[in-house]
């Protein structure tokens, strides 16, 4: 089995790689961002350091080998803010690159192409809701993010009804775990906040935007990799939830937090405006369709996030 | 004097646009476009035929010394073909309109304008659709609309983050010179205008749906003159480009058939579903602030294009 992960120097393409290369025997071949080096987890999977919005490039590292599935899990992506102030790249480049990596799939015969979409499509500035999938019409999401997810998800349900290729579309959010980015401006919310509460001592204050009462939906990455390859493993190709069915509080999360690390801060809410306020999906879809759940408790996945920049932190 | 590329030149808004700056302006005009459409009596500065727009190099190369585009690249077609090649659609429309506007920001082309599409409104019967009408997206054809959505929000982006003037027509359904009549580009208006043209005296017309569907139908040479006067203004968000007003099918009809000087029957195959009852769009914001006033009536607009029609059949 010969598998193709782009992205594969971003938290999610890693984490796949690694659960792949310890878990199967199958041929791992990952892209990474030019200049982006990372540690390869096995010593015959193959590296390529291109950049996905060329099509020249592509080509190359699809002409010599036949995929049997490809995870296109290229992005640029970062926090709220990030991607508030490099809309315009983040739209165009995303775009070019989704594009290319499916149309290279489909003209080299590939069997199967999973793509990473996001509960980012659904209008969560206008309702508040336990989002099923069918949500997501018509179309209205928050942000331009969201916009470009639900294009390729389109791009991708076109390709499959005029092509033999099998997709599958799992619409991901908050998934955080070891290797996330939890500091600088592309950090995750959550592994962020882990991170400023690890480093403040007892009665200090923590400064959060918003006012605690945002909910989010967050996913441990084993978890969301179970749930991967259990979709491609699937005959499902519309696009499909991942996610705890429950969310978290933004206030409860950071108590869970401080209970876990023993800590005792102050807690300050700036009122900001704190990005989307509401995140909430139903999994009952994926219970039906794939017989998948997330398996590890929510306090279980902070702690071993916990543990993870513990780690990390000694070894810089 | 401006230096202007219009890519999709050799297409129906293209033609019009390159015709009509040609004939009211001395800007100089760079066209691209497919060999067998674009039109060589336009008097274009420089043609150049079938480029690969796909390819940013490309765009690189024509964008350069240019000060406004007109980018109206898109695969189109009728409302099967659009359906039926939704893939390719959405693939190649997006990445050659973002190469244009990629380009342009990088060779710092002052302005550039965007055929959007009055087919980004709601499939529903709201009848009148003013710009805020666009979400929730609905459109009709989800692919099509989809498309123009998403190129509207980059041109913004583009404005807000590098200062590139960008215009966003959402132009109404055209008729009028340069109409496509056949093969799966032909507008359905002109596929009825040439069978009028080909049928005798008392033979049948049949039209799809009952023919009392309002639609908002602008002749394209107004069309074109509204984009040139949209590109001059500071009117940088989406706008409609558009009538304001419905006419019938049966009332073009009636208007084309007078103009023939054809006797005929109509037949309706209501069982054709033509969508909505209504699709207009309001053009308060072209009346108010580009002071444009609907100039070609229905009556002298669709004779133009019939005898245009007339001669292209060599008729």
């Amino acid at each position: 089995m010969k598998v193709l992960i782009t992205g594969g120097s971003g938290f999610i393409g890693r984490n796949l790689a690694k659960y792949l290369s310890e878990r199967t025997n199958y041929e791992i071949t990952s892209t990474t961002f030019k200049n982006d080096k990372i540690k390869s987890f096995n010593r015959e999977d193959i590296q390529w350091s291109i950049d996905l919005t060329k099509e020249k490039d592509i080509d190359y590292i699809f002409r010599g080998t036949h995929y049997d599935i490809v995870f296109d899990l290229a992005s640029i992506s970062g926090g709220f803010r990030f991607l508030e102030e490099n809309a315009s790249k983040v739209l165009k480049e995303n775009m070019f690159m989704n594009l290319n990596v499916l149309d290279a799939a489909v003209k080299y015969g590939v069997k199967k192409i999973l793509f990473a979409s996001s509960a980012c499509v659904y209008p969560t500035h206008k309702i508040r809701k336990h989002f099923t999938e069918e949500d997501a019409y018509p179309i209205d999401p928050e942000n331009l993010y969201g916009l470009q997810k639900i294009y390729m998800e389109n791009v991708y349900q076109a390709y499959s009804k005029k092509y033999p290729i099998e997709v599958y579309l799992p619409r991901l959010q908050g998934i955080f775990g070891p290797l996330v980015q939890y500091k600088g401006i592309k950090a995750l919310g959550l592994a962020n906040l882990i991170y400023k509460i690890m480093l403040l001592k007892d009665g200090e204050t923590l400064e959060v935007f918003g006012d605690g009462t945002q909910m989010r939906n967050y996913l441990y990455i084993d978890d969301c990799i179970e749930a991967m390859l259990k979709l491609t493993n699937s005959n499902f190709h519309l696009p499909i939830n991942i996610s705890y069915d429950e969310s978290q509080k933004v206030s409860d999360s950071i108590r869970d937090i401080c209970d876990i690390l023993g800590k005792k801060i102050v807690v300050k809410y700036t009122g900001d405006n704190s990005g989307v306020s509401y995140r909430s999906s139903s999994n009952n879809l994926a219970g039906k369709e794939i017989n998948w759940k997330p398996s590890i408790n929510i306090k279980d996945a902070y702690k071993k996030v916990i543990d993870w920049i513990e780690r990390d932190m000694r070894k810089v | 004097m401006k230096k202007i590329l219009i890519t999709g030149g050799g297409g129906f808004l293209g033609s019009n646009l390159a015709k009509y700056i040609s004939e009211s302006t001395d800007h100089e005009i760079t066209s691209i476009g497919k060999s067998r459409e674009l039109k060589r009596e336009l008097f274009p500065r420089e043609l150049y035929f079938d480029q690969d727009l796909l390819n940013l190099d490309t765009c690189l190369f024509f964008t350069k010394n240019i000060d406004w585009v007109f980018d109206f690249a898109a695969i189109a077609g009728n409302y099967k073909f659009l359906l039926d090649n939704a893939a390719e659609i959405m693939y190649k429309n997006v990445q050659m309109n973002l190469n244009i506007l990629e380009a342009s920001r990088i060779n710092k082309v002052e302005r550039i304008l965007f055929a959007s599409s009055s087919a980004i409104y709601p499939a529903t019967d709201k009848g009148v659709f003013t710009e805020e009408d666009d979400y929730p997206l609905n459109p009709e054809n989800r692919f099509y609309g989809l498309e123009k959505a998403y190129m509207e929000n980059l041109y913004i982006l583009y404005q807000k983050k590098y200062g590139i003037k960008t215009y966003l027509p959402r132009t109404s359904v055209n008729y009028g010179l340069f109409i496509p009549y056949i093969g799966v580009k032909a507008k359905s208006f002109a596929e009825i205008c040439k069978r009028l043209i080909e049928i005798k005296n008392g033979e049948t017309l049949e039209l799809y749906g009952d023919g009392n569907q309002l639609r908002d139908m602008i002749y394209s040479e107004d069309c074109a003159e509204i984009f040139y006067k949209l590109i001059n203004s500071d009117m940088h968000d989406p706008i409609n480009v558009s009538t304001g007003e419905g006419i019938t099918i049966n009332k073009l009809v009636n208007i084309a058939a007078k103009h023939l000087n054809k006797e005929i029957k109509i037949s309706y195959d209501v069982k054709k579903n033509m969508g909505a009852k209504t699709r207009i769009s309001d053009n308060t914001k072209i009346k108010t602030l580009l002071e444009w006033k609907s100039k070609t009536s229905p009556e002298e607009g669709v004779a133009k294009m019939i005898d245009w029609m007339k001669s292209e059949m060599k008729l």
